[in-house]
């Protein structure tokens, strides 16, 4: 079990994390890392069905379209690419062949959605004005407010 | 818990909202995979620790 904790001086109006996105090739301890996107900007979005990561980590990471999906947002429905990509997060778990679509998302780089977040306990609080995220993979659950 | 579908109003202790900043840009996202398009499937993936050194060098340099 390994759990992140991040907690705000104030109540956050986004949960934004670090993470890394990387080239689906094979990894090997001790050998050299596929090309990697270390970003400050990863959002964790409930809203979002799927994970999406922005064009600017496609075209940085050099990464070859592996589908064609189709989703519909807040600006209406959109035709898109998929890749697959490795995620590191910042608990020090890495997620392996995640199939990510790719889409306009502001100054985000990561959205992280539902596929991933319902891999992990996922927790935040707000006690006195102060936001405290706090996530764990393998779920334990046992959770209660 | 209280029955929402019967509830009064002296049920339900009050909590004033936030007052929204309208000035600034807010940012809303909500996505769906289209009914009947191409969906993930996931079936390879896969969730390990992160080789140490990944780890080390970008999340916990000091470690």
């Amino acid at each position: 079990m390994s759990t992140f904790k991040k907690e705000y001086d104030v109540q956050a109006s986004a949960v934004i994390t670090n993470a890394l996105v990387m080239v689906a090739d094979e990894l090997k301890e001790g050998a050299e890392f596929p090309p990697c996107v270390y970003t400050e900007n990863a959002a964790w979005d409930t809203g979002a069905e799927i994970t999406i990561i922005s064009p600017r980590l496609v075209e940085t990471l050099g990464l070859v379209t592996h589908n064609k999906g189709e989703f519909m947002g807040i600006g209406g429905d959109q035709s898109v690419s998929t890749y697959m990509v490795h995620i590191g997060l910042a608990n020090g778990k890495m997620i392996y062949n995640e199939e990510v679509y790719c889409s306009d998302i502001d100054d985000y780089d990561l959205l992280i959605g539902m596929d991933i977040i319902t891999q992990t306990d996922f927790l935040i609080t707000n006690k006195d004005g102060k936001t405290t995220f706090q996530f764990r993979t393998p779920s334990e659950g046992g959770i209660e407010l | 818990m209280i029955d929402l579908k019967n509830a009064k109003l002296e049920d339900f202790e009050l909590i004033e909202a936030p007052k929204l900043d309208t000035s600034k840009k807010v940012r809303c996202t909500f996505f769906r995979v289209k009914p009947g398009s191409y969906k993930p499937k996931y079936k390879n993936r896969r969730i390990a620790d992160m080789p140490k050194e990944l780890f080390r060098e970008y999340f916990q340099k000091g470690v």
